[in-house]
């Protein structure tokens, strides 16, 4: 018991421990709670509340209504973002899906959603009298697609998760410690780099955070949800990505830190 | 057609996806990949901690779910397509931004949870903003991949032609000799950071 309190008290475990508990988690992730782990997909979901704003208006429709509005569907699917498995089987949604596969199967890009839906099929249009519904705006229709159907918004299992991260990660430092609030990084590596300003910190991080959102979302996913939930299911495309994340990244430390490289 | 929400969890759910979280948020601390050197070092190689993590959650995580799958307790219905550009590419944007900043989104939360406001406040709202430029981005990136070859859905299995078991088996062993002679041999690049 003493010896427990003592390691949960460390700073750092051997990388080996510590990610052989990771791969503990993945495991039970996708036994217990039938997801793989992830991250970028949470981010998704959330800006899908904003993202839907902007690209969608109020409409009255005339006379009967296009579609009804998928009342009935009890979950959302995040295909999109590699939950694909879990719902696949159970894809009460299918009028939703349906449409968004119809959208995007002739890129095949997203092929993911053209296989785990059936074909299209059309709800039968509404009794009740012409309620305001929301649609695309104008030339952003296939944004109102990507918001509304293929990344939708909500608090996803993977925003759950995220929080749980929060919440792990904080009893940790708390545990060992490390826990404190600060502006800048816990380590002394950024400012012997780029000096103490704070804003230089913050400036540089809001590029960062953008240009890795969406690199996860070109490719699919990102450390934890491509390289990591996909790499131990054995799919290439995680060895892909780890390999390229190893390209650049010793060329762009190279470049920040020149002859301290 | 309505907009979709995807906020119906029922309790039970939401109980797992939290303990699923704080066990991954732990190990991402206790590995100190909420730190900012922690992550960069690994791309100067001079601390492999983070390939040493990697690789090990892998490995007890490919064996885990290789042995649950061929007991019948999970199925593997993934559908990943395999598209050089889109996967490498990605992989290598993604680089740059984690070499530069020290985080990716996983362990931009865990950092938060440390207290460093940095990762709370520009990381995550970075990430968000990325988020939603992705998604104006969207037709444009996709209309771009579409017309790379697509090398289907095949997993390592299918396309080495092996059975799932002597290809866990053959990867298992690539990990483990890695990560066996990265820990024999302690091999690092010097840090010219701390010689001065």
């Amino acid at each position: 018991m003493r010896k427990i309190f003592h390691a949960l008290r460390q700073d750092l475990w051997s990388p080996y421990t510590a990610g052989a508990l990771l791969g503990i988690v993945a495991v039970l992730s996708m036994w217990v709670a039938g997801h793989p782990v992830g991250a970028s997909g949470a981010f998704q979901s959330i800006a899908a509340y904003v993202g839907l704003e902007l690209t969608s208006t109020e409409a009255v429709p005339e006379a009967p209504a296009p579609v009804a509005a998928p009342s009935e569907s009890e979950q959302a699917d995040e295909a999109f973002w590699g939950t694909e498995e879990t719902n696949a089987a159970e894809t009460a949604d299918e009028d939703v899906w349906g449409e968004a596969a119809a959208e995007t199967s002739d890129e095949d890009v997203w092929g993911a959603e053209a296989e785990t839906t059936a074909a299209p099929e059309a709800e039968p249009a509404a009794q009740t009298a012409p309620q305001p519904i929301t649609v695309a705006k104008e030339g952003l229709e296939k944004q109102f697609t990507f918001f509304a159907y293929i990344s939708p918004k909500g608090i996803s299992w993977m925003v759950w998760m995220l929080l749980g991260v929060f919440l792990g990660s904080m009893t940790s430092a708390i545990l060992s410690g490390g826990f404190k609030i600060t502006l800048m990084p816990h380590s002394a590596q950024w400012v012997e780099i780029f000096g103490p300003q704070v804003w230089k910190r913050w400036l540089i991080v809001f590029v960062g955070g953008i240009v890795i959102i969406v690199a996860a979302g070109i490719s699919g996913g990102c450390t934890s949800g491509l390289a990591i939930a996909k790499g131990i299911q054995l799919h290439p495309a995680a060895y892909l990505f780890i390999i390229g994340m190893f390209i650049t990244g010793p060329i762009t430390a190279a470049v920040v830190y020149r002859r301290r490289f | 057609m309505q907009p979709f929400d995807a906020s119906l969890w029922d309790a039970k759910e939401i109980i797992i996806a939290l303990i699923v979280g704080f066990g991954f948020g732990f190990a991402l601390d206790k590995a100190g990949m909420t730190r900012y050197h922690k992550i960069v070092n690994v791309y100067r190689f001079t601390d492999l901690a983070v390939l040493k993590f990697m690789l090990s959650a892998m490995l007890v995580g490919m064996v885990g779910v290789y042995a649950l799958e061929w007991a019948g307790e999970i199925e593997f219905t993934a559908i990943t397509n395999t598209i050089l550009v889109k996967q490498l590419g990605g992989g290598m944007l993604f680089g740059i931004g984690m070499a530069l900043i020290g985080m990716c989104p996983g362990t931009a939360v865990a950092g938060a949870g440390r207290g460093q406001l940095d990762y709370l406040i520009p990381g995550i709202g970075g990430m968000l903003t990325g988020a939603l430029i992705y998604g104006f981005l969207y037709p444009t990136i996709s209309d771009f991949l579409a017309q790379f070859h697509n090398y289907g859905t095949d997993k390592l299995p299918e396309l080495w032609g092996l059975s799932p078991f002597l290809s866990v088996y053959v990867m298992a062993l690539v990990f483990f000799l890695v990560l066996y002679v990265l820990a024999k041999t302690g091999w690092r690049r010097r840090d010219r950071l701390q010689e001065e």
